[in-house]
């Protein structure tokens, strides 16, 4: 094997490592998010029924989504937010009641007690009264066909969403629960 | 001090066996990106060549195999990525990662294999971009795993970041272009989503993209990057003006425009650099006409609406202004870099006036009390061209475009049809004078106006494709236009389509390299018919879907006819048109049917599989198929 040879080689095998390794980063980096995460069940709510079904997937909306800026603590002021990162710390009042938003931030929260979690995201949208914060666990992929029964029950049933959410706050959907009981795609 | 002429060098003969192997080579050498056109001619220039060999140059098959293999792999990896989305259940998720990485593992090993280890290294390279493909695949398979955010720009970086070393790896240009696109659509989808400028994409596009270009010596690529660029500059300036539309905005995109202008002369200068100038001249030459051609149309419809007051305009808009003004004045004024080959001579000349006709946009939205001054900008520019070159073909473009512009004043939008056919006879007689002004020394100028034409005329027609659009637009009962100008303007329109018609059938290809092949002339009578040909057929009865399958159909023998015409005059811009209709229509027609994503991707798959082996049985026999390219 001549040296240009040689050269091109271990270029090749550096570029195929390159992108194998990113794909399994990738796969490892949310694979530990899913099984060290602390797994919290969130009521889903319909945005809009017209609206809710696009493509192979199912968007939807939770409860501290869109955060009433008057009912939370917020030090974020009045500056230009969009595209902002905040966290977001989130509540349960009762063992069956929803999460609520009850502070916002730009650092994260250094101390949670047992019935308080800790969400990252970015702010999409804001006013002096509200604060729209996606936090990348709004979409919920589903196989081809399966994705209108759903849309129905989101509209007839209650259905809830068991969130992964690492200690950084990263969140990302476990499991789908129509009327607590878990969905099996077939 | 004026540089010596080379002493010519005596030219000396080659034994046969050496004569052979070396000119088939330097073929091979030009293909591969080793050495450029011009390199190869220098070395030619050296020896005395067997008349046998110069006789017998045979036309190379290597554009129809590449092309074949292309499409066959991109069917290939839409296929795959088609499966994925399905989403199968029955196949559990670790399988189906394993199967993919698995995949990108063998396909790339077997283009590695195929490109430096066998003779079929046009193969090798698309095999190599449907590895690429797979990879940006298994991407989006563990983002659905993991149900990431549908919209998930970082998806597009990490695929762009694994696919840009692969393609320089393999020197492979279709994977660049697959890379600049991905980095592309992350920064797109960045700004769009949170609608937040993206400095970091200009860091991107100088420090890897451009390098990339020139490294792969791909004109194209460079072309594609600059083309990028200007988009950039636009959007984000719309973001740093917190998306308050002004014609103001435009004047950094203009300048920008002139300084591509003026490095084309920079490149034209330098003997390595000087294959890069067109790419900047056309770049630029595009830019500046479609700003200079679309200020009358914008002075009628937008100027209401896109008033900004001068000191409301953003920071970032005068720093803008600033280094494209400093870098154009500076790379003008500098002697060493001047070229002096005829249309550099015609770029400096003509740069004063087309300075000040792409600046007008500073004064267009302040014009408040008549439409008509809005057609200076493009007058001062038609002046300069006339100035430098005593040629009128571009007064003769100027007037069909204010033709354009004058029917449209009185133009009532309820009849979107009759719109559509003025723009279509417009961009019909733009196409003929785009080959009349082929003629040296302003070719790209005449290109310009060849796509200008093409878009004009191809964009309406492309919208009645869509069975949707053309019930909306034509079901109706079409009222005929009541302003005796618009009859007027048509008629005006049609006479220009005819003159253009005249005076372009004189020249014959390949006598006249602006002269028309038997296909175009074909085509230059279809588009202008067209629009008398749609009218006719709706007053024959309402549109069904056989009238949008007839749309349909003659869309693709136009967008064929391009590619075939691409091939015959061998002009990448043809071919690359031809391809881009192709696929355009195609890939709407195919997401316009309500199909089973399993049932498409097994369909494109195979397509896939087919149209890639006939081209690689194709390369196994070059020498035959070369009849056919």
């Amino acid at each position: 094997m001549t040296r240009r040879n040689a050269v091109i080689l271990s270029l090749f095998v550096a570029a195929l490592a390159l992108q194998l390794g990113i794909l399994l980063a990738f796969q490892f980096s949310r694979q530990s998010a899913l099984d060290q995460g602390r797994r919290l069940v969130v009521r889903a709510e319909p945005v809009d029924p017209r609206d809710l079904f696009r493509g192979d997937y199912v968007i939807l909306r939770y409860g501290f989504s869109r955060i009433d800026r008057g009912q939370v603590k917020d030090a974020l002021g009045e500056t230009d937010l969009r595209g902002a990162k905040v966290y977001v710390k989130i509540k349960q009042a009762a063992p069956d009641a929803g999460w609520t938003a009850v502070d916002v931030r730009r650092r994260p929260f250094e101390r949670l007690a047992p019935d308080e979690a800790m969400l990252a995201g970015n702010i999409t949208d804001h006013s002096p009264e509200t604060l729209n914060v996606a936090y990348g666990c709004e979409d919920v992929f589903v196989p081809e066909g399966q994705g209108k029964p759903i849309e129905k029950n989101l509209r007839e049933h209650k259905v809830t969403v068991e969130l992964s959410v690492t200690r950084r706050g990263v969140a990302q959907p476990a499991k789908l629960f129509i009327d607590g009981q878990p969905v099996e795609f077939k | 001090m004026p540089s010596q002429s080379p002493k010519p060098v005596p030219k000396t003969g080659l034994a046969d066996i050496v004569a052979d192997w070396l000119w088939v080579k330097l073929r091979e050498w030009v293909e591969q990106g080793i050495i450029r056109p011009d390199q190869k001619q220098a070395i030619e220039d050296l020896y005395i060549w067997p008349p046998r060999l110069i006789k017998q140059t045979p036309a190379k098959p290597v554009n129809l195999i590449l092309a074949l293999e292309i499409i066959g792999a991109l069917l290939i990896g839409i296929g795959l990525m088609t499966f994925i989305a399905f989403n199968w259940p029955h196949l559990p998720s670790p399988v189906k990662l394993g199967l993919v990485l698995f995949l990108i593992a063998a396909i790339h090993l077997t283009a590695y294999g195929l490109v430096y280890h066998s003779r079929y290294h046009l193969a090798g390279q698309a095999v190599a971009f449907l590895g690429n493909l797979t990879y940006g695949g298994g991407i989006w398979l563990v983002a659905q795993i993991y149900h990431l955010p549908a919209s998930f720009p970082k998806g597009m970086l990490i695929w762009a970041a694994g696919v840009l070393p692969m393609a320089l790896v393999f020197k492979s240009k279709l994977s660049f272009f697959l890379s600049v696109g991905l980095f592309l659509a992350w920064t797109l989808a960045l700004s769009m989503g949170y609608q937040l400028p993206q400095p970091v994409f200009l860091a991107v596009l100088l420090g890897l993209l451009v390098p990339g270009a020139y490294y792969l010596r791909s004109r194209i690529g460079l072309a594609v990057c600059l083309a990028v660029g200007g988009l950039w500059l636009y959007l984000n300036l719309f973001l740093w003006a917190d998306l308050r539309v002004s014609a103001f905005l435009l004047v950094p995109l203009a300048l920008y425009g002139l300084v591509l202008l003026v490095v084309s002369n920079v490149h034209a200068g330098k003997a390595r650099l000087q294959s890069y100038a067109p790419v900047y001249r056309l770049v630029g030459a595009v830019i500046l006409a479609a700003l200079i051609v679309s200020q009358p149309f914008y002075g009628i419809w937008s100027v209401q609406h896109a008033r900004m007051e001068l000191a409301a305009l953003p920071w970032a808009f005068w720093l803008w202004c600033g280094l494209l003004l400093a870098g154009g004045i500076i790379l003008v004024f500098i002697p060493r870099w001047k070229a002096d080959d005829p249309s550099s001579r015609l770029t400096r000349a003509w740069l004063p006036y087309l300075a000040a006709a792409s600046l007008y946009w500073l004064a267009l939205p302040l014009i408040k009390i008549s439409v008509l001054p809005s057609l200076l900008g493009m007058s001062a520019a038609v002046l300069g061209h006339w100035l430098a070159t005593r040629s009128r073909s571009l007064i003769q473009a100027a007037i069909v475009i204010s033709l354009a512009w004058l029917g449209s004043l009185n133009l009532e939008w309820e009849l979107t049809w009759w719109f559509m056919a003025l723009l279509i006879l417009c961009g019909a007689a733009l196409y003929l004078y785009g080959w009349d002004l082929r003629r040296p020394p302003a070719k790209e100028l005449g290109l310009v106006f060849q796509l200008l034409g093409l878009c004009l005329s191809l964009g309406p027609l492309f919208l009645l494709t869509f069975h949707s659009i053309n019930q909306k637009i034509l079901v109706a009962i079409l009222p005929l236009p009541v302003h005796p100008d618009y009859w007027i303007l048509a008629g005006l329109l049609g006479a220009a389509w005819l003159a253009g018609c005249r005076l372009i059938f004189a020249y014959a290809h390949p006598k006249a390299p602006h002269g028309l092949l038997a296909e175009e002339r074909v085509l230059a009578v279809l588009l202008g018919l067209s629009p008398f040909a749609v009218t006719a057929a709706r007053y024959a009865g309402p549109p069904d879907n056989w009238f949008t399958f007839a749309l349909n159909a003659a869309f693709f023998f136009v967008s064929v006819m391009f590619l075939i015409t691409g091939y015959r005059r061998r002009e990448p811009h043809l071919k690359a048109l031809g391809f881009g209709l192709i696929s355009l229509l195609v890939a709407f027609r195919f997401f316009e049917m309500d199909w089973s994503l399993l049932y498409k991707s097994i369909l494109l798959v195979f397509s896939g599989i087919i149209i890639m082996a006939t081209g690689i049985l194709f390369e196994k026999n070059k020498e035959k198929v070369a009849v056919l390219d």
